[in-house]
């Protein structure tokens, strides 16, 4: 990506243009306005690559960044909120099975599932929802206290899911490994 | 705070989040340069957001991939073929510069083949000459083995008594009883035709003389190297036909050796 090339964008676009668009159409709420926003986000993250700093956070940490500012950007418009007015914003408009989308081989089930609805809600509000803690738990209903341990419970449950993850991942090309071996011996 | 304290307080999932007020952003900041845990927590905690964004992603319209791409100056359709990506005369360029190359290689390829084939004939130059020098020292080696033997203490040296026929026979017999070996000193012989050669006879008592060594001297050797037969009274030589003779044509006889 650094070196401009078509490679470089296509690379961008097809690994991380989803899971921003995502990020994206749960703050507006309006998926053409959503591409417009992905549009110019793409067009800040090629353009600033330079300045992503990897010492300080992961490549998609930073885009998300990116992503988020400019959705609540576009959100905080005036012409935006007229335009919303008139469509009004449910959250989790998008539903995974709505959505057709590939999630890089991520076992989606067993990460939702693996998450309790009450951290869900806030992860849903803070993360892709644009929330602030203060303004998610207005929203929610809780204390300040309690959106902010629970995030961090489901940032935990998320890392233990996947590890877990990856330990499955490990065993099936040990077992496949092994069957291959067998295979060959016989 | 301490790394521990930074962990625990639900900083880094914010600073991941972008969520951090400058001061907050510093401490997790300075504190992620000194330590490799910390690091990894981050890690770990943007790979937890990111997965959880990939499985709420939404596929964009196609169409923003290929207005992206427009407004960026790629062709959609795909990289650029190689044909249109420079002036012709960077193409011909390039095709006088390959063909130069390849002139370059066929001629020190060439060179470098002159090279080998002359390599290839100083090697058999320098290995014919080895050869002779090989040969010429086990020449030397020999003959000095056969000066030793001349000089050996426990020689008997006898010389020719010549026949009236052959006066101009000069020899010398060199005679070892110790270690049984006889050598004959050529000073001078009579000539011989191509079809005739000296040969060595024992002679003990009232026996026939026992046909021995066949030899000409014709390569100049000095030195000949002969039997050595047990109880011999006396060696004689004469001149037979090339292949030698089994009894002497005592007309030919040249000389003898008594042996004391």
């Amino acid at each position: 990506m650094r070196s401009k090339d078509e490679r470089g964008l296509n690379v961008l676009y097809d690994q991380y243009a989803p899971a921003l668009m995502g990020q994206i159409v749960n703050v507006v709420g309006d998926r053409m306005v959503a591409e417009e926003v992905l549009q110019e986000c793409l067009l800040k993250i090629w353009n600033g690559i330079d300045s992503y700093d990897e010492k300080k956070a992961g490549l998609f940490a930073w885009m998300n960044r990116i992503a988020r500012n400019a959705a609540i950007d576009k959100g905080r418009l005036k012409s935006f909120q007229r335009h919303q007015k008139t469509e009004q914003l449910t959250p989790y408009v998008y539903k995974i099975e709505d959505r057709g989308i590939s999630t890089s081989g991520i076992d989606v089930d067993r990460i939702t599932k693996n998450l309790d609805d009450k951290y869900k809600d806030v992860l849903d509000h803070v993360y892709l929802m644009g929330y602030t803690q203060k303004e998610t738990a207005e929203a929610l209903d809780i204390p300040l206290g309690t959106v902010k341990t629970r995030l961090r419970s489901a940032v935990s449950t998320l890392r233990e899911t996947l590890k877990n993850e990856k330990n499955l991942l490990y065993g099936f090309i040990a077992i496949s490994l092994l069957l291959i071996i067998l295979l060959l011996w016989t | 705070m301490d790394v521990n304290e930074i962990k625990s307080s639900g900083l880094l999932e914010l600073y991941v989040l972008g969520r951090l007020d400058p001061a907050d952003t510093k401490t997790v900041e300075d504190a992620l340069v000194s330590s490799a845990a910390l690091r990894e927590e981050v890690q770990e905690i943007s790979r937890a957001f990111e997965s959880y964004a990939r499985v709420h992603g939404v596929m964009p319209n196609p169409q923003v991939k290929a207005d992206l791409l427009k407004k960026l100056g790629f062709n959609s359709s795909g990289p650029k073929p190689a044909k249109g990506s420079g002036p012709s005369w960077l193409s011909g360029l390039l095709g006088v510069a390959a063909l130069a190359l390849a002139i370059g290689l066929w001629w020190q390829n060439s060179q470098m083949n002159d090279l080998r084939e002359a390599r290839e004939r100083d090697q058999i130059a320098c290995d014919s000459l080895l050869s002779v020098a090989n040969a010429d020292l086990d020449a030397s080696q020999n003959q000095i083995a056969v000066l030793n033997q001349i000089n050996n203490p426990n020689n008997e040296i006898v010389p020719v008594s010549a026949t009236d026929r052959f006066p101009e026979t000069d020899l010398f017999f060199h005679h070892n009883p110790v270690n049984q070996r006889n050598f004959i000193q050529v000073r001078n012989l009579p000539p011989i035709s191509a079809d005739q050669s000296y040969q060595l006879w024992s002679l003990k008592g009232n026996q026939a003389p026992i046909p021995m060594d066949v030899f000409r001297a014709d390569d100049g050797s000095l030195i000949i190297p002969v039997r050595f037969e047990a109880n011999t009274n006396t060696y004689a030589i004469t001149i037979e036909q090339l292949q030698g003779a089994q009894a002497p044509n005592l007309e030919n006889l040249i000389g003898t050796f008594s042996i004391s």
